[in-house]
């Protein structure tokens, strides 16, 4: 089990955290994250209106042949892409927006809808997904 | 015939101070936390009137519950020696109001006047990541606001100060008590 990286959105589909989670992951400029983080924000609200039946979450997973993308979509808009081998069948999303309940919406620094610049977050984030740099 | 159904409600006044102090939810009180120290740094000019602003509101606290801490637990006997006072502080004080003792309590080498209560992790600065364009701030200066309003409650004038120790993960600090003059002449009265 492995992940590749993390992504998160804000309510207005800006990227506001990005992390690589393998050696593996492939070196993008931070202009092409946000250009993905923003494209698969569109994606998502694309796909509620698109959908003929009603729908709440949207896109919640992409499968591809050998990665996923697992999306967890949070009551408040921000959103959490993880991508993953394949093989990964229970993508710790939950865990990861616990840890950003903690370790980010407590910091009385942090600014909502804002990047999140501080080491804690993407050291937890780290942890949960066993990857050591 | 009228009769109340209800039982006979009383004052709270009236009611016994609870032996343990209720708990709180950590998530609740730190998100009260942060919006108190949102607010006195959008009213701090500097840094260190920040600090001052997070300590005066520490100060309410610690005094309050220096005075509740103390009828609880034998009101009888107030405490009148620095020592006693530092350890029902490290102790009991710290135990209802963030669940642990303090780490230790030191007496500094340097002088006379100053004791040294550590905390490797206090709880209001749990959450707390500064950001490097206010590094010399210190969350912690609200417990040290708390220990200053404890001991001031208690007539033991002082001045605390919080300092950080960079020892790897965490936010090891130490609260830096130094004693007014009359108190330690106080003190050296006792002896």
């Amino acid at each position: 089990m492995s992940y590749l990286s993390l992504l998160i959105t804000s309510r207005s589909g800006g990227l506001i955290f990005h992390t690589p989670l393998s050696p593996h992951t492939p070196p993008l400029q931070t202009n092409d994250w946000l250009r993905i983080g923003s494209t698969f924000h569109s994606l998502i609200a694309i796909s509620k209106t698109a959908t003929p039946t009603t729908t709440k979450e949207g896109i919640t997973k992409v499968t591809c042949d050998n990665i996923n993308i697992s999306i967890l979509s949070t009551p408040t808009g921000i959103k959490f892409y993880l991508v993953s081998d394949a093989n990964v069948t229970n993508p710790p999303l939950n865990e990861i927006y616990a840890a950003w309940s903690d370790w980010v919406l407590k910091n009385p620094f942090y600014e909502i809808d804002m990047p999140v610049r501080g080491e804690r977050f993407r050291r937890e984030v780290e942890r949960i997904c066993g990857y050591t740099r | 015939m009228l009769q109340s159904s209800s039982p006979r409600t009383s004052h709270p006044l009236d009611l016994p101070l609870p032996r343990r102090p209720g708990e709180v939810s950590l998530s609740a009180f730190t998100l009260l936390f942060s919006e108190l120290v949102q607010l006195h740094q959008t009213s701090a000019s500097s840094v260190s009137d920040f600090e001052s602003l997070l300590s005066k509101s520490g100060w309410e606290v610690g005094s309050r519950t220096y005075l509740m801490s103390s009828q609880v637990q034998g009101g009888k006997n107030r405490e009148i020696r620095v020592l006693g006072v530092l350890q029902f502080l490290s102790s009991t004080i710290w135990t209802s109001l963030f669940n642990k003792k303090a780490d230790s309590l030191e007496k500094s080498l340097n002088s006379s006047s100053e004791y040294m209560i550590h905390d490797s992790n206090p709880l209001p600065t749990i959450f707390c990541e500064v950001p490097s364009s206010l590094s010399s701030f210190n969350p912690a200066s609200f417990v040290s606001g708390i220990v200053k309003g404890a001991l001031e409650t208690a007539g033991f004038g002082c001045e605390v100060t919080a300092h950080r120790v960079d020892e790897g993960e965490g936010n090891r600090t130490v609260f830096l008590v130094n004693f007014c003059r009359e108190v330690m002449e106080r003190e050296e009265a006792f002896v």
